[in-house]
C-alpha cells in the first residue's frame, strides 16, 4: 500500500533496561524529504533512527517502512529492506581495514553478483559524487574527519537506497566540510529521489537545509514544523535551544545544594 | 550477624549467576551462531585464508624460536637427569614425548592465546567500539557471518599447525644440543625415538589436543571481542579476559584429555 | 594492505610448513612409516591371561619389534584369550611375547 509517507512511527515506547527513552512517539516522515530530528543528547534521537533501522524493537507501537512493520518482519525480509536503506554513522564507522574503495564497494559486493568491472566503475562513481574520487586508494586512517564522512556517506549510498539517515553528520567538523556535507545531503536526496532523516543538535545547518523538524525533549516530541516554524516559535524550550541560550528551561546549574552552606562546610 | 553472612552470600551468589552463567550461556549461544553462519567461511575461503595470515603466518616467529629454546632446554635439562642414571641416549625419546604429547599443544596454545586470540579480540571489540559492526549490520551483512566465523575457523586450522610446527623445532632443538653440543649418540637419538613414539598414541593424541585448545581459544577470543563495552577500558579488559581465561582453559582440558588419552600406558 | 595473491601465498607457505611438521613428527620422530607398509602373516596365540596386553601393542623378540598384537578375542569353549598377532613377513621363527 502506497503512502506519501515513506516511514511513519506510531505510539511507539522504548526503554533501555528500566531507562524509559521514548514516550508515546508519533512522527512521520513523507516520501523524498528531508526530516530533521533535533533535541539535547540523550533525548532518544538516535534510538528513534534504530528503531526505524530495526536494530531496535519498540515496547510498544508500530514502527512502519513503506508500508511494512519493521518489528513484525523475519530476517529475510528485514535483511531485504535494509538493502534499501542508507546510514551514515556519526564518526563514518568506515571499515578500517579496507581502502575508501573497497569500502564503498562493499555493499555491492556482498549484495549483487555484478562483475568487478561495474563494481569498479559503480564505485567511482559514488566517490565521484562526494568529491573523492582521488581518494579512493586511501585508507580511512589516512583521511582527515570530513573526508571519512563523505566517503562513508558514499558507501551509504552505494546501493542508491530509498531511505537515507543521517546520525549526527554534522558534529565535530570544520565549517568548510559542514557546508560540503549539507548540500551534499539536499543533493543527494532530490537526485536519487530519495528520503532523508537527520539526527542533529546543529540547529543552523539543519534549519538551512531540511523541510520539515521534530524537536524532543525528553522522549517526547515537543514541536514540530517547518524551518520558519521553528525560528518562530514560543516554545521556551525550544527557544533555548534554537537560540543557545545558556539558561531556561534546562538549567545551567545542575543540582546541587545550597551554595552558601556548601562553601561554608568543612 | 548470620544477617550479614547472609548478605554477602546473596551477593557472591548474583556476582556468579549474573557475570558467570549468564556469561557462559551468551558465549554458548554466540557458539552456535558461528557454527551455524560458517557456511561464508567455506564457500568465499578467501575471508578464512585472510584470517589465517594474521592470526597463524605472523604467529610463526614466536612459535619458531619458543620450539626451538624449548627444545633445547629439554636436551639440556634432559641430559643432566638421564645421564645420572646412565640412561642418556634415551635423550631422543624424553624430548619427543615431552613435545608431542604435551608441551607442543600446550605452549603453542599459551602463546597462540596471547598473540592471537589477544589480537582477534582486540580487533573485533574495536570493530564494535567504532560501530562498524552497527554499520555492517544496517548494511544487511550479517557480522558474525562476515567477521566472527572466518577468525574462528582460522584459529582452528592454524592452531594444530602451530603446534607440529613447535614440537618440530623443539625435537630439532633438543638434537641441536644434545647430539651436537653435548655429543649423545646420533644412531641412539632418533632410533630410540622412532621405537618409542607412537603415531597413534602419541602424534594423533597431540594433534586432538591442539585442535581442542584452538577451538577453545579462538571461540573465547571472539566471544569476548563481540561483547566487550565499547569503550577503551572495555576492550583492553576484554583482551587481558581472553588471555587468562583461554590460558586456564588450556591447563584444564590438558589435564582432562591427558587423563582421557595417556592413562594405563 | 597485503593483496589476495599475497596473502594466499603466505597462507600457502605456512599450509606446507605446517603439514610437513606433521609429516616430520609422524615419519621420524614416530614409527609411522615402518609397521604400516611392511606385508605379515598373522600367527595365533592362546593365553590363559592376557594380563596389560592390547590391541596393536608391539611383539618383540630379542628385544625388536618384529610386529603387532592383531585382534584380541574370547574363546567361549576354551574359556581362553585368542589373540591374533601379526609377524613382519621377513621373520622365519616364532616370537615371543616379551
Amino acid at each position: 500500500m502506497a503512502t506519501s509517507n515513506l516511514v511513519e512511527v506510531q505510539d511507539v515506547t522504548f526503554s533501555y533496561d528500566e531507562r524509559r527513552v521514548l514516550k508515546d512517539i508519533n512522527l512521520v516522515v513523507p516520501r523524498g524529504k528531508v526530516v530533521a530530528i533535533m533535541g539535547l543528547s540523550g533525548c532518544g534521537k538516535t534510538t528513534l533512527l534504530r528503531l526505524i533501522g530495526g536494530a531496535l524493537f519498540p515496547d510498544r507501537g508500530e514502527v512502519r517502512v513503506a508500508g511494512r512493520v519493521v518489528n513484525k518482519l523475519r530476517d529475510a525480509e528485514l535483511f531485504a529492506l535494509r538493502r534499501r536503506m542508507g546510514m551514515l554513522f556519526q564518526f563514518g564507522a568506515l571499515f578500517t581495514d579496507m581502502s575508501s574503495f573497497e569500502n564503498v564497494a562493499f555493499q555491492m559486493r556482498e549484495h549483487t553478483n555484478l562483475p568487478e568491472s561495474i563494481i569498479r566503475d559503480l564505485a567511482l562513481m559514488k566517490l565521484q559524487a562526494v568529491g573523492l574520487r582521488g581518494a579512493a586508494d586511501l585508507l580511512p586512517s589516512e583521511l582527515s574527519g570530513g573526508m571519512a564522512r563523505r566517503v562513508a556517506l558514499a558507501r551509504s549510498i552505494a546501493l542508491d537506497p530509498m531511505l537515507m539517515m543521517y546520525d549526527e553528520p554534522f558534529t565535530g567538523l570544520d565549517p568548510i566540510s559542514l557546508g560540503v556535507i549539507g548540500q551534499l545531503i539536499r543533493r543527494l536526496n532530490d537526485s536519487l529521489g530519495a528520503t532523508s532523516i537527520v539526527v542533529t543538535h546543529d540547529v543552523a545547518e539543519a534549519l538551512e537545509l531540511v523541510d520539515y523538524v521534530y524537536y524532543m525533549s525528553a522522549g517526547k516530541v515537543e514541536f514540530q514544523g517547518t524551518p520558519d516554524q521553528v525560528r518562530a516559535a514560543g516554545l521556551s524550550s525550544l527557544r533555548q535551544f534554537v537560540y543557545g541560550e545558556p539558561d531556561g528551561p534546562v538549567p545551567f546549574h545542575y543540582p546541587a545544594p545550597d551554595y552558601r552552606q556548601d562553601l561554608l562546610a568543612q | 550477624m548470620t544477617g550479614r553472612i547472609a548478605e554477602l552470600l546473596r551477593a557472591l551468589g548474583a556476582r556468579i549467576v549474573n557475570n558467570w552463567i549468564w556469561r557462559l550461556g551468551f558465549a554458548c549461544r554466540f557458539l552456535w551462531f558461528t557454527l551455524r553462519e560458517s557456511g561464508a567461511s567455506f564457500r568465499r575461503f578467501h575471508l578464512t585464508i585472510r584470517e589465517i595470515y594474521f592470526t597463524g603466518v605472523l604467529s610463526l616467529i614466536i612459535i619458531l624460536v619458543s620450539g626451538l629454546f624449548v627444545g633445547m632446554v629439554l636436551g639440556l635439562q634432559g641430559y643432566d637427569t638421564l645421564v645420572r642414571y646412565g640412561s642418556s641416549e634415551a635423550l631422543g625419546v624424553l624430548v619427543s614425548l615431552s613435545l608431542v604429547r604435551e608441551l607442543g599443544p600446550v605452549v603453542a596454545g599459551l602463546l597462540f592465546a596471547s598473540r592471537a586470540g589477544s589480537a582477534i579480540t582486540a580487533e573485533i571489540g574495536l570493530m564494535k567500539a567504532t560501530e562498524q559492526l552497527s554499520a555492517m549490520e544496517m548494511m544487511a551483512v550479517d557480522p558474525i557471518a562476515r567477521v566472527v566465523a572466518p577468525r574462528f575457523w582460522a584459529g582452528v586450522i592454524s592452531m594444530p599447525l602451530l603446534a607440529a610446527l613447535f614440537s618440530a623445532m623443539g625435537v630439532f632443538g633438543g638434537y641441536l644440543v644434545g647430539v651436537r653440543l653435548i655429543g649423545v649418540d646420533e644412531g641412539s637419538f632418533w632410533s630410540q625415538m622412532q621405537a618409542a613414539v607412537d603415531f597413534r598414541e602419541d602424534v594423533l593424541n597431540g594433534v586432538i589436543k591442539s585442535l581442542v585448545f584452538g577451538v577453545a581459544v579462538t571461540w573465547i577470543a571472539v566471544y569476548e571481542g563481540y561483547d566487550a563495552p565499547p569503550t577503551a577500558e572495555g576492550v583492553s579488559g576484554a583482551t587481558t579476559r581472553t588471555v587468562v581465561t583461554s590460558s586456564l582453559a588450556i591447563l584444564a582440558l590438558d589435564f582432562v584429555l591427558t587423563a582421557l588419552m595417556f592413562r594405563g600406558h | 594492505m597485503m593483496t589476495r595473491k599475497e596473502l594466499d601465498l603466505w597462507v600457502g607457505i605456512f599450509a606446507v610448513i605446517g603439514i610437513g611438521a606433521m609429516l616430520f613428527l609422524s615419519l621420524k620422530v614416530a614409527n609411522l612409516a615402518s609397521f604400516s607398509a611392511a606385508d605379515s602373516y598373522q600367527i595365533t596365540a592362546k593365553f590363559d591371561n592376557i594380563g596389560g596386553l592390547k590391541v596393536r601393542a608391539p611383539v618383540k623378540s630379542a628385544g625388536v619389534v618384529v610386529g603387532r598384537v592383531g585382534e584380541i578375542r574370547f574363546d567361549n569353549e576354551s574359556f581362553e584369550a585368542v589373540v591374533a598377532l601379526n609377524i613382519d613377513s621377513f621373520q622365519r621363527t616364532a616370537p615371543r611375547r616379551s
